[in-house]
């Protein structure tokens, strides 16, 4: 009946003692009437159950049949209200109709003015005001500094017109432009200029009183240089009045050519560049190398400068 | 494996040991009726696939020892205290009612071990598989049973 015991003390226990239990064991069954009635209640239990699973069955059959049917009216009664139904552009336009009436309908929004839109505009009036405010001073220091440079600029312009006319008196008339010019350049103009330069630093245009200095300072060079080319030219033409081939300095010394050296007389035809004497005799005795050439013309074309011992003067050759 | 449930062979194959077991359990022939009829109607009620008759047959104790446990817990159950009455043969009764009501007298873990060891003949691998219990346990439950049989049956003490 049982295999070989896993217990260590199976000797404990006779053999007497385990056949009294087998048999007491053995003894204990049901009735016959016991069993059957148990067994008459299991069946009847089985048959309850097998009842139940069938009535579930028929129910669950029942309702799948009736979810079928239902789906089938669903889908019959959706294809009739889909025929029912208008037509689409038509159904759109009347939307449409009703949505712009309820947009006309609607209360329009008030306009609504946030703090920012009263606070921003304030502020920026204030920070205007306390940058004009702030600016006041300097805008004052400015116009002092442009009236200073108003007031210094005639006594400037006077002191550049002496120059001039003292650099005139002694220098040639050619220097003499020149001084006069530079002076004029380095007087007026640089105390015009100094005052446009403040003034464009300060981002304003050069005043009308600086260009009213300037222009006074160019008219009385201008009528400087009138006077000396008036004198000067008054002793040019009694010097170029006479032969070309002498040549009488601006100091009255006399030159005259020497024999033999290359000598051209200006013609019309004589181009800048042209040498017209090569070598002098100073004072009718020495004699010096010098190069006469056509300097330039100006105004006058039968006049001509002519370049004396590498220096531009105004010797003026006339065309013999 | 068999699919479903004839509740009428099964029924007539384990009857017996459920019935059994039950009676070692609650100790009188109408508890235990009313537990194999419980038994079986769990089958009834929840058929079950077994692998063969030995996987039928250890469900069933096992279901058997859940719901003895159950009705031992109850504390509606009022215990009776009549004897069996189904015994076979009643010139043995004596005797059998001497070492039955030794067992009877065990508690629940050892009535257990007593009965599926000696007469159902489950190694005690098996029985701890059945209660949930590891082996060790089990055998030291037999010897402890053995040891109180002896003391009731009038043998020596260990």
């Amino acid at each position: 009946m049982r295999g070989v015991r896993d217990h260590n003390d199976a000797e404990f226990f006779d053999n007497e003692l385990e056949a009294k239990l087998q048999a007491a064991f053995a003894e204990v069954e049901p009735s016959d009437e016991a069993a059957a009635r148990m067994l008459g209640n299991l069946k009847a239990r089985e048959a309850q159950v097998q009842e139940q699973a069938a009535a579930q069955a028929a129910a669950v059959a029942a309702a799948q049949a009736a979810a079928v049917a239902a789906a089938q009216r669903a889908a019959q009664a959706s294809a009739a209200s889909v025929e029912e139904t208008k037509d689409p552009e038509a159904m759109s336009a009347e939307a449409a109709q009703i949505i712009a009436a309820a947009r006309e309908a609607a209360p329009k929004p008030k306009r609504v003015i946030r703090p920012w839109q009263v606070i921003v505009p304030a502020a920026a009036v204030l920070v205007l005001g306390a940058v004009a405010i702030a600016s006041g001073p300097l805008l004052r220091n400015i116009s002092l500094d442009h009236a200073d440079q108003q007031a210094a600029q005639p006594a400037a312009v006077e002191a550049a017109s002496e120059e001039a006319g003292k650099a005139a008196n002694e220098a040639p008339s050619s220097a003499m432009g020149d001084a006069a010019s530079s002076a004029t350049s380095s007087t007026g103009s640089s105390a015009g200029s100094s005052a446009g330069i403040e003034e464009q630093e300060f981002g304003l245009a050069p005043s009308a009183s600086a260009e009213a200095a300037s222009s006074a300072g160019e008219d009385v060079l201008s009528e400087d240089l009138s006077a000396m080319d008036a004198e000067k030219g008054a002793a040019m033409e009694e010097f170029w009045a006479r032969d070309f081939t002498a040549i009488e300095g601006d100091n009255g010394e006399a030159y005259s050519l020497v024999e033999g050296a290359a000598s051209a007389p200006v013609t019309a035809a004589s181009e800048v560049g042209d040498l017209v004497c090569a070598a002098v005799a100073y004072n009718a005795g020495e004699t010096a190398s010098v190069t006469c050439e056509i300097f330039t013309s100006k105004n006058n074309p039968d006049e001509f400068l002519v370049s004396y011992l590498g220096e531009e003067v105004y010797y003026k050759a006339r065309k013999a | 494996m068999q699919q479903g449930t004839n509740i009428e062979a099964i029924f007539n194959r384990h009857m017996k040991t459920v019935y059994k077991l039950c009676y070692s359990y609650l100790g009188n022939a109408a508890d235990a009726e009313d537990a194999t009829q419980q038994v079986f109607m769990k089958l009834v009620d929840k058929p079950r696939a077994f692998s063969g008759e030995e996987h039928e047959r250890a469900w069933l104790i096992v279901c058997a020892q859940n719901l003895c446990k159950d009705v031992l817990k109850s504390a509606a159950r009022t215990r009776r205290a009549e004897m069996p009455t189904d015994v076979a043969d009643p010139s043995q009764r004596a005797e059998t009612d001497e070492t039955l009501e030794a067992v009877l007298a065990l508690p629940d873990v050892y009535r257990e071990c007593i009965y599926l060891y000696y007469y159902e003949g489950y190694s005690t691998a098996d029985i701890a598989a059945m209660c949930g219990a590891p082996p060790s346990t089990v055998r030291n439950r037999l010897a402890d049973a053995r040891k109180m049989l002896k003391t009731a049956l009038g043998g020596e003490q260990a």
